[in-house]
């Protein structure tokens, strides 16, 4: 085998990789550590947005839907019916309402999602019911509840013919309208459910005719409707179109009448006249649209949120890889420079001067592969944990997805970027005349050149990278600027850090003096590891205390501190009195109640506000503007007479109570400034068909966290005080079992009001945080093995070095104690100092992120970040010591003498 | 045989600053003779091997081994040369740190194109008394020990030429002086020119014959001829 072939290069490297495996080791783990968190998060994504296009029929129920707000119109389902392409039809009806079960003591309510079907739903997807009963056969007995609502409330089948005034009692009936409806299934799975994260509630299913019996399927306003369409094999393509032209030529009143468009508008229902409709609700405001969906379009809209959640996940997946494949250069650079030294003696052995690129290059080659391999198949191994992990977040139909492809082209392009941050390293290799490094002569600079192009290819491909897995190109470039202005300032922070320190270092104890001496003999390695574990204890830190943030003021309110935490929803007006006794002999307290009218924005300064209903978010995988989302969605209007107790005047001046009329409006700043509204502009809304007009005359800041009724719109008295309203109120319920108990009382006596228990909500909140904290606390936590790892390697290329430096102190006559306490001290500083440079930082960043963005007064709790910093300063000084343990037991004499 | 015709090295500062290490130097150094190269610090002798060895090329002048101008080689062609007709053996041993002493030697041999180099490899570590420490790593042996590994992997492919440059600076006197036999009793096996480079007059005595350089000039030769 000759020395100039790639052969002998291989065979080089083979002897170089048996013999350097500890120091190699390193490098493949801390490559892993970088694929793993990639390739889990990547596979995990792409898992779950494939699956969601797979699945996209079992998630609809169907191959297409039309939906309306309200009631389905009678004739829209007939004409639609009539349409040829049309092979199957079910009708949906979805709306939350108060359901109970027990008597007495075990009594039990709370707010339910309810599903009414008719027809043979589900048209496409499964709903599995325990014991093999179909869905059909059991909505002809009763309800069917979710399996975790059964459990919760220990519900059971009724069996049939049971005395229904006994079901209740023993947990097989649940009460629903005032009425009780024996349980006739609990389903085992459902492909149409969404994530329970995202759920209001636990869900049941009714027959639509149960339904329309109980009183609960009216004209009101929290009702959606659906009409789910199966069509003819290959008749996709042309009937949606005619389906969703359909759509658009019908406007559905305020009855849920349809009607040509262009017509004249709906009369609006007077006050009067919404006082004598039967069910003395209002209707939904102003001309909404029937909208058709492809199931392919319901999936991208259900895939939303977790769209979202994927972008998180993804994006620090990436991060870490990055801070990996640093980590990773890092430990490659350093061992490459170490054997310049064993080239340089090749090169004089007589091997021609390619051996050395070769070999290294092979052997580098290698551990790039081997490490992305590695790193890739344990990803892609916990991609298969990670939907189970994060079941509560992702809809049952996809749990059991199959697992989407490996990231094959960014792995390799990550592989390229490190091999092209390499590069410098491996020319330096050839670049030294062989006897000139023998003779220890000054290091030769990397070609210009070659620098140039590996660290501006490396760049560009780390950008490349970033910009491809970003959502947008701005959130892909604010991401590069974030993470360039967060790991420069680490490094900057701690440069300035161990600077200071060492020029302090005259007035400190020897000890703590040796221990800068090693920070500073390699300030490259020690800024690094600082930086990479730094941004680790940000990012833990940062998402405990963005969590602590959101979820404490909701928890708080549990206290008894003043603030409401309980809302109730849809009470008529009837009913408000009713209420109002019911929530004052339960709980003791009054109701803080604000009117509430739904309207939709038309035009703000004589600008039409564009239309939505067509476009909703996440169709044509673009998502509106949130200014285009404020504008067209449904507002909730208020009056008041004067300003709120939890509100503050910011600019122009507030109506007068003067008991003229008033065509003004108020709105809160930050959603002036979302709608594009200033004082002076004129806002025209659609109430029910009518037009209100009025000029912003103020704008308000809101203090949401007194958790009373509040509103980004509140008009003058005069303006709306005829329009029909339901009453929207909330009050203080400390204790759960007082909230239980309104709950039960008033799922009997005002099964339409709906209730939020605040604590839930919380609760649930803080479910959906924990979850993303455990993927970014798991990510973190690689971020810092791989930290470690480069502090091991570093530790290891290190050791001759270090082992010299202990063997002169101990010659000098530094006894044991001053040298294990330099170590203790360099090592602590090490962790230490990374730790407190993040948590500062991300005490700030949340800080700044909770007052300017959530708008919240933050307070983070130091604690965490002086556990973690005690946590970083005791797994530095581990590893390091670990890593020293040699240096400090070697003979000094035999060290000096170069044995 | 050696030839050095008007060789002249000048080696160029960062500061533009020019120093002339080698001034016109004319040496002949016949086939199978063992000469030493004495002089003191910076006189130019650690660069004179350099030239012989193809590591540095001339500013003016030729070095032309057995008739082959190495000037006139390119890198591969100097690296071959190295490799075959060449042994190199320095004061601070430079073996590949975290390859056995076997491996150091065999890894030589491969480059020299040796066949069956790991035997070959054995069997000269056996000649310089190594055969108990073979797999042991540099780190593991004494500094006489590796000089010997050193001396091995230079004599591994036979070469006609030897080149030392201070091979016992780092050594105590008897290992010095062990190290010393052994390194002429091999030259004297292989009949290859050995040059070695000395401050030591002692040594320089044994040898059959010397060459003194003074700032880069000869001062005396003697046993040349």
């Amino acid at each position: 085998m000759r020395a100039g072939t790639w052969s002998y290069a291989a065979l080089m490297a083979a002897r170089e990789a048996a013999r350097q495996k500890g120091r190699l080791l390193m490098v493949v783990l801390c490559l892993a550590v970088g694929f793993a968190a990639f390739a889990a998060t990547y596979g995990f994504s792409s898992r779950v947005l494939n699956a969601v296009q797979a699945e996209s029929r079992g998630l609809l129920g169907a191959d297409a839907s039309v939906s309306v707000q309200g009631l389905m119109p009678q004739a829209l389902q007939e004409r639609i019916q009539s349409d040829p392409a049309i092979a199957g039809l079910a009708q949906v009806v979805d709306f939350p309402t108060l359901g109970a079960t027990g008597e007495g003591a075990t009594e039990k309510a709370r707010l339910l999602e309810v599903r009414a079907v008719e027809g043979a739903y589900p048209l496409q997807g499964r709903v599995v019911l325990q014991g093999g009963s179909t869905l059909a056969a059991a909505l002809a007995r009763g309800v069917v509840v979710e399996g975790a609502l059964a459990q919760a409330w220990g519900l059971a089948v009724a069996p049939e013919g049971a005395v229904e005034a006994e079901l209740l009692a023993r947990g097989q009936a649940l009460r629903l309208g005032g009425r009780v409806v024996p349980v006739a299934g609990i389903v085992e799975q459902d492909d149409a459910r969404q994530a329970s994260a995202f759920a209001l509630g636990p869900r049941i299913y009714l027959g639509l005719p149960l339904a329309r019996d109980l009183g609960l399927v009216t004209a009101r306003a929290r009702l959606s409707s659906r009409l789910l369409l199966n069509l003819r094999p290959g008749t996709e393509g042309e009937a949606l179109p005619r389906l969703k032209a359909l759509a658009r030529s019908v406007s559905i009143n305020p009855e849920g009448r349809p009607r040509p468009s262009g017509e004249a508008k709906a009369r609006i229902q007077s006050h009067e006249e919404a006082a004598a409709n039967p069910e003395g609700r209002p209707r939904p405001s102003g001309e909404a649209k029937a909208r058709i969906q492809s199931h392919e379009e319901a999936a991208a809209q259900l895939a939303q949120p977790l769209r979202n959640l994927n972008r998180f996940i993804r994006q620090l997946g990436l991060l870490t890889l990055l801070l990996a494949l640093l980590g990773s250069w890092a430990i490659l650079a350093a061992f490459l420079d170490g054997r310049r030294r064993d080239a340089a003696i090749l090169r004089c052995l007589g091997a021609p001067p390619e051996l050395a690129h070769r070999s290294f290059g092979l052997l580098t080659a290698g551990l790039l592969l081997a490490g992305g391999a590695l790193g890739t198949l344990l990803g892609l191994l916990a991609a298969r944990w990670m939907p189970r992990a994060l079941a509560e977040l992702i809809p049952a139909a996809l749990r059991g997805a199959a697992p989407g492809a490996p990231p094959i082209l960014e792995s390799l392009l990550a592989l390229a970027l490190l091999a092209l941050m390499v590069a410098p390293a491996l020319a330096r290799l050839g670049a030294t005349a062989p006897l000139a490094l023998l003779r220890d002569g000054a290091e030769p600079p990397v070609p210009r050149r070659v620098a140039l192009l590996a660290w501006g290819g490396a760049a560009a491909l780390a950008a490349f990278l970033v910009l491809r897995n970003a959502p947008t190109l701005g959130a892909g470039l604010g991401t590069l600027i974030v993470l360039a202005v967060l790991l420069g300032t680490l490094a900057g922070l701690l440069r300035l850090q161990l600077g200071f320190f060492r020029r302090s270092a005259a007035r400190m104890p020897l000890g703590l003096r040796l221990a800068f001496g090693q920070l500073g003999a390699r300030p490259g390695v020690s800024t690094l590891v600082m930086s990479v574990m730094g941004l680790a204890l940000f990012l833990l830190l940062a998402a405990h205390f963005v969590k602590a943030d959101l979820v404490a003021p909701i928890l708080q309110a549990k206290a008894g501190d003043g603030r409401p935490n309980v809302f109730l929803l849809d009470v008529q007006p009837k009913q408000v009195a009713q209420v109002r006794a019911l929530a004052k002999r339960i709980t003791g307290h009054e109701l803080r109640e604000a009117p509430l009218v739904r309207a939709r924005l038309r035009a703000v300064a004589g600008r039409p506000v564009e239309e939505a209903a067509e476009q909703p978010k996440g169709d044509n995988g673009k998502e509106p503007s949130r200014g285009t989302q404020f504008r067209t969605r449904e507002q909730n209007l208020t009056w008041r007479a004067k300003l709120g107790p939890a509100e503050r005047l910011t600019a122009g001046r507030y109506w007068a109570e003067d008991g003229q009329p008033h065509a003004e409006f108020s709105l809160e700043e930050g959603f002036a400034k979302e709608i594009g509204a200033r004082l002076g502009d004129e806002l025209r809304f659609d109430v029910q068909g009518q037009e209100v007009r009025g000029t912003v005359t103020s704008l308000r800041r809101v203090n949401w966290q007194s958790l009373a009724p509040n509103f980004f719109i509140v008009a003058h008295p005069s303006l709306l005080s005829g329009a029909p309203a339901l009453t929207i109120a909330a009050l203080e319920a400390p204790d759960a079992p007082m909230r239980q108990a309104l709950q039960s009382a008033l799922a009997r006596e005002t099964p339409n009001v709906i209730v939020v228990d605040l604590a839930e909500v919380g609760a649930k909140v803080g479910r959906v945080l924990d979850l993303v904290n455990l993927v970014a606390a798991a990510l973190a936590t690689l971020m810092l093995a791989s930290a470690l790892l480069v502090l091991s390697a570093s530790l290891l290329s290190s050791r001759l070095g270090r082992q010299r430096d202990v063997a002169l102190l101990r010659t000098l006559g530094a006894g044991e104690p001053l040298l294990l306490r330099s170590l203790a001290w360099e090592f602590s500083l090490l962790g230490g100092a990374a730790a407190l440079t993040a948590g500062t930082l991300a005490w700030i960043g949340s800080w700044l992120y909770a007052r300017k963005v959530l708008d919240l007064p933050s307070e983070p709790s130091p604690w965490l970040a002086l556990q973690l910093l005690g946590l970083a300063a005791l797994l530095t000084l581990v590893v390091g010591f670990l890593g020293s343990w040699r240096a400090l037991r070697a003979e000094p004499l035999a060290v000096l003498r170069g044995e | 045989m050696i030839q050095l015709d008007h060789v002249t090295k000048v080696f160029e500062a960062p500061g533009g600053e020019r120093l002339t290490v080698l001034d016109a130097v004319d040496l002949l150094f016949p086939t199978g003779r063992a000469v030493a190269i004495q002089g003191p610090s910076g006189s130019g002798k650690s660069t004179l091997l350099a030239l012989m060895a193809g590591l540095e090329r001339t500013t003016e002048g030729r070095v032309v081994v057995d008739g082959q101008d190495l000037g006139a080689l390119d890198e591969r062609g100097r690296a071959a040369f190295r490799a075959r007709r060449l042994g190199f053996v320095f004061q601070a041993f430079h073996l590949l740190q975290p390859f056995s002493a076997l491996q150091n030697v065999a890894i030589a041999a491969e480059i020299a194109g040796v066949d069956r180099p790991l035997e070959r490899a054995r069997e000269v570590l056996r000649r310089v008394g190594l055969e108990g420490r073979l797999e042991h790593v540099p780190a593991q042996l004494s500094g006489g020990e590796c000089q010997r590994v050193a001396i091995a992997r230079a004599i591994v492919a036979r070469p006609p030429i030897l080149l030392a440059d201070e091979p016992t600076g780092s050594l105590d006197p008897r290992n010095a002086d062990g190290v010393f036999e052994l390194l002429l009793e091999l030259q004297r096996e292989l009949g290859s020119t050995l040059v070695l480079v000395t401050h030591d007059p002692h040594l320089a005595d044994r040898l059959q014959a010397r060459v003194v350089l003074e700032r880069g000039r000869i001062a005396s030769t003697g046993g040349l001829a």
